[in-house]
């Protein structure tokens, strides 16, 4: 029976305040439900167990998209991806995570599926979500990283022992975006840098985030640096929908005159954290937009990587994104 | 589908890691041409349905492959999108020879 959840309490605040009260009371036994599109893999394959769910979905003051002060955006965690994508706002001015959004996985799980709990996944190497004793699970040993072993979706830059990598789209374009999340528990709010929040293994092998035991993600700050900048987003994956990429490149430019003055070149399901292409983004920064530049970006893009045995092909791949991203940006 | 053969895991154990083409992956006008002619060689003129056709379905995609490629041969089947890259992209073939248990 693998569609039967065990039994656990279930608790549904409907406050942010009542939430905090609980996650504080229960603290680690607290599994933290958003739109459940993870949670729900891991429950009803029992492949982990809890002893209470505290689901957020009744929150209303977690959902919906308000502007700030400084001209940037503050998104509720609990907003769905399907709000995400078609919110006038996002898409006047950070068109990126629109399509960011729109691009994960299908209608139905974007209807679900939530920015906060998008954001937060746990990874799917296949390996790690069979319930194998791996690194990333308390083990010692990866069963990726091994010469018959099955690494093809792994990573090819910044592994740590676990060669996992990151399956989000939105943190993809949110690490384009400089934005930054709201962290609020029983003691206080921390605001951490999206880049800070999301961690590859070398800081923690059991954990993609900085999220600690009784606090809550309850906002995703865009600030206004990249409003209306010129964006790229693609996602390729092994079929057009309702998959998790092999490579996504999520862009951001910003022009002075005819020449790029900033840049942002981030690449998903390459690394276990959304990965800045820093060379490539240097690469790029004072030139114009053109074959040329493309070409320079590319061919320093993924210096450095460590393919694993079935991988190779995200090289190229990468590759080839950050040329179609420098060339074919759209926007203001 | 994917199995790690030294540990004996299999990978496709859902519906989002078998992958299933969805109608995201067809193509926009599908051409079929095989329906209303009779197999001359047949007494009724009839054809296999079914299992005849994936023999066919498979040599005309590596065939549509090998001509995109510019003549290249996988010799294999499945090709898989990450050889086609590898090759293109002038990388060394990442994928071995096909494993045939003997026993």
């Amino acid at each position: 029976m693998r569609d039967m959840m065990p039994h656990f309490d279930l608790y549904q605040p409907d406050s942010v305040a009542a939430a905090l009260e609980l996650t504080s009371r229960l603290d680690e036994q607290a599994w933290i439900l958003a739109g459940g599109q993870d949670s729900f893999d891991w429950l009803k394959n029992r492949t982990r167990r809890t002893a209470a769910v505290v689901d957020l979905g009744a929150i209303d003051e977690l959902k919906g998209v308000r502007e700030s002060a400084g001209g940037g955006l503050e998104i509720g965690a609990l907003t769905t991806l399907t709000d995400i994508e078609a919110h006038p706002l996002i898409r006047e001015k950070f068109e990126l995570l629109a399509r960011a959004a729109g691009r994960v996985a299908s209608p139905q799980i974007r209807n679900a599926g939530t920015l906060g709990g998008n954001l937060c996944q746990d990874t799917r190497c296949w390996y790690y979500r069979h319930g194998v004793d791996c690194y990333r699970a308390g083990g010692n040993i990866c069963y990726a990283d091994t010469p018959e072993g099955q690494n093809r979706e792994h990573a090819i830059l910044g592994a740590s022992r676990c060669v996992a990598v990151s399956p989000s789209d939105t943190a993809t374009a949110l690490t384009a975006l400089d934005a930054s999340v709201v962290l609020r528990s029983r003691a206080g709010e921390r605001i951490v840098p999206i880049s800070e929040f999301l961690v590859g293994p070398a800081i923690n092998i059991r954990a993609m985030t900085t999220l600690r035991p009784g606090e809550i993600l309850t906002t995703v700050r865009v600030p206004a640096i990249w409003s209306g900048a010129m964006f790229y987003f693609e996602k390729v994956a092994d079929r057009a929908a309702w998959d998790f990429a092999l490579v996504s490149i999520a862009a951001a430019f910003r022009m002075d005159g005819k020449r790029v003055a900033d840049a942002r070149l981030v690449a998903g399901a390459v690394a276990c954290v959304p990965w800045r292409l820093h060379a490539a983004e240097r690469a790029v920064v004072g030139r114009e937009r053109s074959e040329d530049s493309a070409e320079r970006a590319a061919s320093v893009a993924v210096d450095g990587a460590r393919p694993l045995n079935y991988n190779h092909f995200k090289i190229p791949l990468t590759e080839n994104l950050v040329r179609r991203a420098i060339r074919d940006a759209q926007g203001a | 589908m994917v199995y790690d053969p030294q540990n004996g895991l299999p990978a496709s154990v859902g519906f989002y890691q078998a992958k299933p083409a969805t109608y995201g992956d067809c193509p926009r006008a599908m051409r079929v041409t095989a329906v209303d002619k009779p197999d001359p060689s047949s007494p009724l003129g009839t054809k296999g349905i079914g299992e005849p056709l994936l023999g066919c379905a498979g040599s005309a995609l590596l065939c549509a492959i090998s001509d995109a490629l510019g003549g290249h041969v996988f010799n294999r089947t499945p090709v898989v999108a990450d050889m086609i890259i590898n090759h293109v992209a002038g990388r060394p073939p990442t994928h071995g020879p096909l494993q045939t248990n003997c026993q």
